[in-house]
């Protein structure tokens, strides 16, 4: 029997079409893993189910009921239950005030916590889910939030569970119990929409599945019928690469060796980069490299293992490692980079300032003409250096940041996530500097998830899984295909399958 | 369709965004010079004069510039009014002890620093919070000085009385008491008092740091975003630390003035609520107390528009000194409602122009 029938579902953000005839449908009682890289649609597809969006098209049946215009509350009270990537749950108060939350048992405006305590522990009892109903939240770990979660879904009897990318937080053991927990609930008649990029968990836990890509209906079918090779081709598809900026340079001598680097997220890491070249980190949110490019800035302590660079170990203050010609662009500009209340040139010279600082006093004439050269070789397009850091896009405050990194002469460039929130034209302008700054003899590490522009920039391509490397790409091997094979384990997995 | 604004219009609009404190303090000048003629007096540069030398201009006002850097960098000091204290009696066992006007001054300046240092440390070390700090540091350093207070033979701490006063036997007492401390610089027909200059000396120092140094821009650089400020390497746990040193150090020039201009200190009630007073000091100037923004000159106007509000309650007759407080609360209020109502208005109103246009179009 049908649960849920999504059929031909529209939607577009101001001109961009979002979504375009999409189809889902999820059986009562199965485990459906609905997949697609970052942007192929999958969430506004579920904000739209749980009535967030209204769609501009299409119709939702679930249950046996239409519902035209779904609102969170019908959704909810239909029941269907989303679990979230971040967890919902409140850390201050106990296991059981958190499933009771805004449906407390209560007798004469009081509290009936022996009541609600009780039921809790009923749930898990019949869950098999180990969790102390009087235990305070903070306490509990990662993995028995997420359950906690999704038993509150279960106790208002959700028929349908959204599970948004759930093991991205637990261990293999972790993920176990999850599992089992959720073939148990499946044998129960309960129905599932499983998001993950994962493959091993995907052909583990998942009966069907559904692809979508750029916003489109890709394919629908059985997991048992198909292998993770062609699942990941249909999620990839065969995107145009815009070849013509790279160019192959000649390489110096090794500049930064790292030798069993470990630290927060990653484990016994070792690589050689040479002078000049352009290396590419990649891999699932969660596999450890944008947490190794921040220990390589000395932002996160490193734990083991040595980093070199000219030959020179490098430990301690962030400072420490500027001095020795390392610089970072973090990601997440916004929070990690822009000092809102500061001009541009503010912005600009505050890194410059913590090398300089021998002579206190700002020499504005001088900060104007290092400013005046970054603009011109960056190609920053903004009005008078002293106007709010915030009057600029996107793609030019991070001209900006570049400019910042640029200005205290580094050899090391470590660029996390560059183009994060820059449009396409300002895209290519970063491409075509970051080679730039190769030709020009720095070393650059980006730090990205778009295979793309792996493909523009690129010499070698390191792919991460949990901390790992899993598999170093040269330029000319890198594509979509075999880079998703691996940051999603998928190769282990089908190899496995076959033996 | 663009909505450009006009000229004049813009030009005023950003001068009063950014020098808000001139205009609080002209319309509290205003309504200064009001109340004076309304008791049929004349407005004077004596009442002028009057301000600038208050002790809530000038000993307030340079505890201010310390507490402006601290509440920039989103931090808050409520021990300054304590401190003012504890080093105020030091400063005058120094001078009763040694007779020495250097080594006063050095003493104050120390005593200062060390009672900053303290809480910086806690507060950048300890990751304790600045307001808890602060408030246990403000009750152990008054309650330290009133403690010792009594047990001092008077012959050192110069009373007998519950309080330190500078001896006037000492041979620098009286220039350090007469000429400096009360005595003014006449410039023709105008005279300022020369504490006056101390504060404002002062503050152009703190001005200068804010404005031309490259730590005075990280300063601001962690009140804003401090993951983007440590991002970029600067030292945030020494940037919040030194704030404290430097009000530390304000509150010794400061100690310095209280001992010149009232000659005592009495630790029960000397100093008490004056963190108040500097931190409403600090927010009058224009500071915003979320950190990262703020005009180090606005302080010299915030410490005079705060001591002028004084001024006129005292000159209202029918007004009892009990009620004071009430009407500085109340001018905070309406100045913070002023600067925080202010732009979500205008985007209001922007907004109603916007769809009036878009209607029409």
């Amino acid at each position: 029997m049908t649960i849920l029938e999504m059929n031909h579902v529209s939607k577009a953000f101001g001109g961009s079409q979002a979504l375009s005839d999409i189809h889902l449908s999820v059986e009562t009682g199965e485990i459906h893993a609905l997949l697609g890289e970052n942007g192929a649609g999958k969430s506004t597809l579920m904000n739209i189910l749980t009535g967030v969006i209204p769609a501009d098209a299409g119709t939702i049946t679930f249950d046996g009921k239409r519902y035209p215009t779904p609102t969170i509350q019908q959704m909810e009270a239909a029941g269907i239950a989303f679990v979230h990537q971040e967890l919902n749950v409140i850390n201050d108060l106990t296991v059981a005030d958190n499933i009771f939350l805004c449906r407390e048992l209560t007798k004469f405006g009081l509290l009936r916590q022996r009541e609600q305590v009780a039921r809790a522990r009923q749930l898990f009892d019949d869950l098999g889910v180990d969790i102390d109903p009087t235990a305070m939240v903070s306490e509990l770990k990662t993995s028995e939030k997420q359950l906690l979660e999704i038993c509150r879904a279960l106790y208002v009897d959700a028929k349908l569970l959204i599970l948004d990318e759930p093991t991205t937080a637990l261990s293999n053991n972790e993920i176990d119990h999850l599992f089992e927990i959720l073939r148990k609930l499946k044998a129960q008649g309960k129905s599932f929409i499983f998001i993950s990029h994962k493959m091993p968990e995907i052909f583990a836990i998942a009966d069907r599945y559904t692809v979508l890509r750029n916003g489109e209906f890709i394919s629908s079918g059985y997991i048992k019928e198909t292998d993770p090779h062609s699942i990941t081709s249909e999620m990839v598809g065969s995107q145009y690469v815009d070849e013509d900026v790279y160019v192959p340079r000649p390489l110096g001598d090794t500049i930064l060796e790292l030798e069993g680097y470990t630290g927060q997220g990653f484990n016994g890491i070792d690589l050689d980069v040479k002078k000049g070249e352009v290396v590419a980190f990649t891999g699932l949110a969660g596999c450890g490299a944008s947490e190794l490019m921040q220990t390589m800035f000395g932002a996160l302590p490193a734990q083991g293992g040595t980093m070199r660079v000219n030959g020179r170990s490098l430990e301690g203050s962030i400072v420490r490692f500027m001095k020795n010609g390392v610089a970072m662009l973090a990601a997440n500009r916004k929070e990690n980079s822009v000092v809102p209340d500061m001009s541009i040139m503010e912005n600009f010279y505050l890194a410059e300032h913590e090398l300089s600082g021998k002579k206190p006093f700002i020499n504005s004439r001088e900060e104007a003409g290092r400013y005046a050269a970054q603009k011109e070789s960056l190609h920053i397009k903004a009005g008078d250096s002293s106007d709010s850091i915030l009057s600029l896009s996107g793609g030019n405050q991070q001209k900006v940041f570049l400019a910042r990194w640029l200005n205290i002469g580094a050899d090391v460039l470590l660029f996390d996530n560059p183009t994060q929130g820059v449009d396409v034209g300002a895209k290519e302008e970063i491409y075509r500097l970051i080679l730039g700054f190769a030709e020009a003899g720095k070393t650059v590490i980006i730090n990205t998830l778009e295979i793309p522009e792996i493909q523009k920039v690129a010499d070698r391509c390191v792919v991460f899984y949990e901390g790992r490397i899993v598999k170093i790409f040269p330029h000319d091997q890198v594509n979509e295909r075999d880079v998703m094979l691996y940051s999603t384990n998928a190769v282990e997995t089908s190899e496995e399958a076959k033996s | 369709m663009k909505n450009e604004k006009k000229g004049l219009g813009r030009t005023l609009g950003k001068v009063w965004s950014q020098y808000s404190f001139i205009f609080v303090l002209f319309i509290i000048m205003i309504g200064y010079a009001f109340t004076i003629t309304s008791n049929g007096n004349a407005f004077k540069w004596s009442h002028i004069a009057a301000i600038l030398s208050s002790q809530n201009t000038v000993i307030v006002g340079t505890i201010a510039l310390g507490m402006a850097f601290v509440i920039i960098t989103g931090q808050i000091d409520l021990s300054v009014g304590s401190q003012l204290v504890l080093c105020t009696g030091v400063t005058i066992i120094v001078f009763n002890t040694t007779n020495s006007i250097f080594l006063m001054a050095l003493a104050a300046i120390l005593t200062g620093a060390a009672c900053g240092a303290v809480n910086g440390l806690l507060v950048g070390f300890g990751k304790m919070p600045p307001f808890v700090v602060t408030l246990g540091t403000m009750l152990i350093y008054r309650s330290l000085t009133l403690s010792v207070v009594r047990k001092i033979d008077p012959a050192i701490s110069g009373s007998s009385s519950s309080q330190f006063a500078m001896l006037s036997d000492n041979s620098k007492y009286e220039f350090l008491r007469m000429k400096f401390g009360t005595g003014k610089l006449a410039l023709g027909s105008y005279s300022i008092p020369y504490i006056t200059f101390v504060f404002l000396i002062m503050a152009i120092l703190f001005i200068v740091i804010s404005k031309k140094t490259k730590y005075g821009k990280t300063i601001y650089a962690v009140g804003s975003n401090e993951k983007s400020a440590r991002l970029a390497g600067i030292n945030v746990t020494w940037v919040k630390i030194s704030v404290f040193i430097l009000t530390g150090i304000c509150v010794g020039v400061a100690s310095m003035l209280q001992a010149c201009k009232i000659g005592n200190v009495t630790p029960a009630s000397s100093g008490v609520s004056y963190e108040m007073y500097a931190i409403a000091s600090v927010v009058l100037a224009g500071v915003s107390m979320a950190g990262g923004k703020g005009n180090m000159v606005g302080v010299i106007f915030g410490a005079l528009s705060y001591t002028t509000i004084n001024f006129i309650i005292v000159s209202i007759p029918g007004l009892s000194v009990d009620i004071q407080d009430t009407f500085q609360g109340l001018v905070l209020i309406v100045v913070i409602l002023v600067q925080t109502v202010g732009p979500v208005i205008k985007e209001n109103l922007q907004r109603a122009q916007k769809r009036r246009l878009a209607e029409k179009a």
